[in-house]
């Protein structure tokens, strides 16, 4: 039933990076919303050494660009049509404060500077608008340092643009993979020894982050299996016995998959990447089941392992981070699919998978003073890196680019800097009122506030304002025209000055269909968005109402600072609980040393993080639950003191380990940081088991 | 006083001439640059007249004018009013930029706005800018003429809207 559910609702799979850490939740839908309207931004960067020739390989580019339909096309000209033919209703900010206060004189003084100047190019002619009123609210709007968008740095000349992806692009990760794909195609097709292309920004983060990690899965499942078989091959000599081990494995990863499909909207590809180490980790219970032969010897300690693993996984489920809940019901449904297997099928069908019996010498017998003198040296280890620890909830940690995108963005942020005030620390402020009117007047109450302090934004009311401030800035030009138009305007004739004079009220009207790319502003009718610049000063807000600054990069870490710490507080009543199970089973004595192996493995993993200087995340604390899982395993199974229990132990924590050390291969910081303290933790819990509890 | 008379003849009328369809002649950035001569810094006296559209007013100022390579333009205009249009304000960064580009002989920042034209008869050059269809500029300028041998002699700006403005260079 599960497999034709999920075969006839097939979902896209989700690429997206912050799509990984936030939640469908209505509080992170717009984190994600707000990201995703700027981040459907693509940076371009050109780079030659002649600028003609450069100029060509721009051209030739944005005509590939303006032929596709996936960009937004930019096009100003009717607003700015409309605006010359409503230009009464703008005031340059400074403009409007001098006519507020009266200061006449001085506005007539600046108006004649700005008239006579040879070099400022009017907007609008000097019988329209005198006093220049329009070109200097223009001036007000313009945030570019040079007139070009070009800079030269080391006898090379760079240009950088910026392009959008269409809303409906940018919100599907697979079609803007597909647009990203054929830009690529463009870059390397013009891109040549004279002109290099460079092009960043979030959508291709995306792109690349999913397309290796394609090939990253690929390349893990192929050596995690041929690991697999060849361990199975060389321990068993048959190659028949391959069939019921990769045959749970596959049914335990269809299984893992269908149930996440059905219970999440899409799956992430960084899922997809963990979901690589069920080969290593589900192959456990076959390894059990085909060393020791009898299921009744080792049905308790196989039941109890599941559970504790699976148990561990469910708590994934509380970290309120999207991957690793559908981490955590993939590997919790894999892992119980194969115990099944094992337990129900495998007794059924192991004739007819006839292998050799086999021993392995593993035996290392160890002095007890050797023991003492290796534990003491693994405690002063503890000791000595734990205090070192620390923690980082920075969410850009958590993702390193490569170094092509890296240096990309790198010189593109120096040609921005170079060329315009506008900056890419950008924060946002959602400003909320009961009608699209009083929408405009609170941002315009916040302009002035921003304005006072000195800060950079953008917002729709500085293109269309408020009813309120186009009729004011009317009256405000017009109690000025009839207190100094006739002295001042000399050069105009009494038509003219009469027509300016008797000039009647008009408004302009905001119209999504006119201005379509005004609407970026909005997220409703009676909610917009004001892009701040550079902005780090949310408690000048704090006195208005129905405003929320949220600034991604922070908020995000904030997120994860939080889920850090719930997980944190979960770690006690995670021990306890299994303590209490373990204690049910066996005895409490037996409990505590059936829990301290993987615990002293947890705290040697993070001492080894703090000696190497490197910071933990919520991702390292989440991985506490799973090494308690895994670690106590390896303790459960050497304590049944079941004859085989050693060599299957053994196979097992090598087959696991070997899956998150090629886990911590991964490109992808938030899915190598997971496999790696794994792989820690899962070793050094194997050799605190082996020090600690006696084989037999 | 006559030999005043020629030169001023020699610098208005001679290039205008030339100028009159320059934007017949269109050119490349590479081609302008091989062609026309570097421009020295310098100081002379302006005149500017700007022409009120739907009327037969001219609006003329004058003062002095100082170019200082590399950095750009500095105009004093000293009638009908008293004021300072230096290259550091932002609103004359547009027609600064593009004298700093031609003295510099570096047409990338203007090759990206506009479609350039160039015309040459013996000594006299005009380079003509004409913003292109997909920039911002389009919708506010119609043309910038920039005419000169040595140096500048004179700068047209056309609006959209039918205004113009010459500014005349007087550098002897």
């Amino acid at each position: 039933m599960l497999l034709c559910k999920a075969l006839t609702n097939i979902k896209p799979v989700e690429t997206n990076i912050l799509k990984a850490i936030l939640t469908n939740s209505k509080q992170d839908a717009l984190l994600v919303n707000l990201s995703t309207k700027y981040s459907a931004r693509i940076n371009v960067l050109f780079e030659s050494k002649n600028p003609e020739l450069m100029e060509t390989a721009k051209d030739n580019f944005l005509n590939s660009v303006n032929n596709s339909k996936d960009y937004k096309k930019r096009d100003y000209e009717k607003l700015f049509h409309d605006a010359k033919e409503h230009s009464n209703i703008f005031l340059a900010p400074e403009t409007a404060r001098l006519l507020k206060d009266g200061k006449y004189k001085l506005v007539e003084q600046q108006s004649l500077e700005s008239l006579y100047n040879p070099v400022e190019v009017p907007a609008l002619s000097p019988d329209k608008d005198p006093f220049m009123f329009f070109s200097e609210y223009l001036l007000s709007l313009d945030d570019s340092k040079t007139n070009s968008n070009i800079i030269t740095k080391n006898g090379k000349y760079y240009e950088a643009i910026t392009i959008e992806l269409k809303k409906e692009i940018a919100k599907s990760s697979n079609l803007s993979n597909i647009t990203i794909k054929k830009l690529i195609d463009v870059q390397k097709k013009l891109s040549s020894k004279d002109v290099k292309i460079y092009i960043c920004g979030a959508p291709i983060h995306s792109y690349y982050a999913s397309s290796k990690s394609v090939v990253e899965i690929n390349l893990i499942c192929w050596v995690s299996m041929i690991f697999v078989i060849g361990l199975c091959y060389f321990y068993f000599k048959s190659a028949k016995i391959l069939v019921p081990i990769l045959a749970s494995i596959t049914i335990g990863a269809l299984c893992g998959y269908f149930v996440t499909d059905l219970i999440f909207p899409t799956i992430h590809i960084l899922t997809f990447v963990f979901s690589t180490t069920l080969i290593g980790i589900s192959i456990d219970y076959s390894l059990h089941y085909f060393i020791e032969k009898d299921l009744r010897k080792i049905l308790k300690g196989l039941t109890v392992s599941m559970l504790t693993t699976v148990g561990a996984f469910l708590v994934l489920l509380f970290s309120n981070i999207e991957l690793l809940k559908q981490i955590g019901v993939f590997t919790s449904v894999g892992l119980f699919s194969v115990y099944l297997i094992v337990v129900l099928f495998l007794p059924l069908c192991d004739s007819k998978f006839p292998y050799a019996e086999r021993q392995l010498n593993l035996s290392i017998k160890l002095k007890k003073k050797t023991k003492i003198l290796i534990m003491a040296l693994l405690i002063g280890m503890i000791g000595f890196g734990l205090p070192k620890t620390k923690f980082s909830d920075d969410v850009k940690s958590m993702y390193i680019p490569p170094k092509d995108l890296l240096n990309a963005e790198k010189l593109f942020k120096e040609t921005l800097n170079q060329t315009s005030n506008q900056s890419s620390n950008v924060s946002f402020l959602i400003v909320k009122a009961n009608d699209f009117e009083k929408l405009m007047q609170k941002e315009e109450e916040i302009s002035q506030t921003l304005t006072a302090n000195g800060y950079k934004y953008d917002s729709l009311s500085k293109f269309i304002p408020s009813i309120n401030k186009q009729n004011a800035n009317q009256q405000l030009i017009h109690r000025f025209y009839k207190n100094k138009l006739n002295t001042y305007a000399t050069f105009l004739t009494l038509s003219q000055k009469q027509s300016l004079l008797n000039s009647k009220k008009t408004f302009l009207i905001y119209d999504k269909e006119n201005y379509p790319y005004l609407s970026d502003f909005l997220t409703d009718e009676k909610t917009s968005m004001m892009i701040l610049h550079d902005f780090s000063n949310p408690e000048i807000f704090a006195k208005i109402e129905n405003v929320n600054y949220i600034n991604p990069a922070i908020d995000i870490s904030a997120r994860i600072e939080h889920c850090r710490k719930v997980c944190l507080k979960l770690i006690l009543p995670f021990f306890v609980g299994l303590f209490l199970i373990l204690t049910i089973i066996y005895t409490a004595k037996d409990a505590l040393k059936l829990i301290c192996p993987s615990l002293l493995g947890v705290l040697l993993s993070f001492a080894l993080l703090g000696i190497f200087n490197q910071s933990i995340n919520l991702f390292h604390i989440l991985a506490i639950f799973l090494i308690m899982g895994f670690g106590s395993d390896y303790a459960i199974f050497r304590f049944s003191g079941v004859k085989n229990s050693k060599e299957a132990v053994f196979m097992s924590c090598t087959t696991s380990i070997f899956s998150f050390f090629l886990l911590s291969m991964t490109s992808f910081k938030l899915v190598s940081s997971l496999g790696f303290i794994l792989f820690l933790g899962l070793l050094t819990s194997y050799i605190f088991s082996l020090l600690l509890i006696s084989e037999n | 006083m006559f030999k005043k008379i020629v030169v001023y003849f020699i610098i208005l009328l001679f290039p205008m001439a030339v100028s009159a369809n320059v934007f017949d002649y269109p050119s490349s950035s590479k081609a302008i640059s091989q062609k026309l001569p570097p421009l020295k810094s310098i100081a002379c006296k302006f005149t500017q007249e700007k022409i009120v559209p739907n009327s037969n007013v001219v609006l003329k100022s004058g003062g002095d004018f100082e170019f200082i390579k590399n950095k750009g333009v500095i105009f004093r205009t000293t009638y009908p009013i008293n004021a300072i249009s230096s290259y550091k304000a932002s609103q004359n960064k547009r027609v600064n930029s593009i004298l700093v580009a031609i003295s510099n002989k570096n047409y990338s920042g203007i090759n990206e706005e506009f479609d350039l034209f160039y015309e040459k008869n013996n000594n006299f050059w005009v380079l003509g800018l004409r913003p292109k269809k997909a920039s911002a500029l389009a919708n506010q300028l119609s043309s910038i003429t920039i005419k000169g041998d040595i140096n500048i002699n004179c700068i047209v700006i056309n609006t959209k809207d039918s205004g113009s403005t010459k500014i005349l260079f007087d550098s002897n």
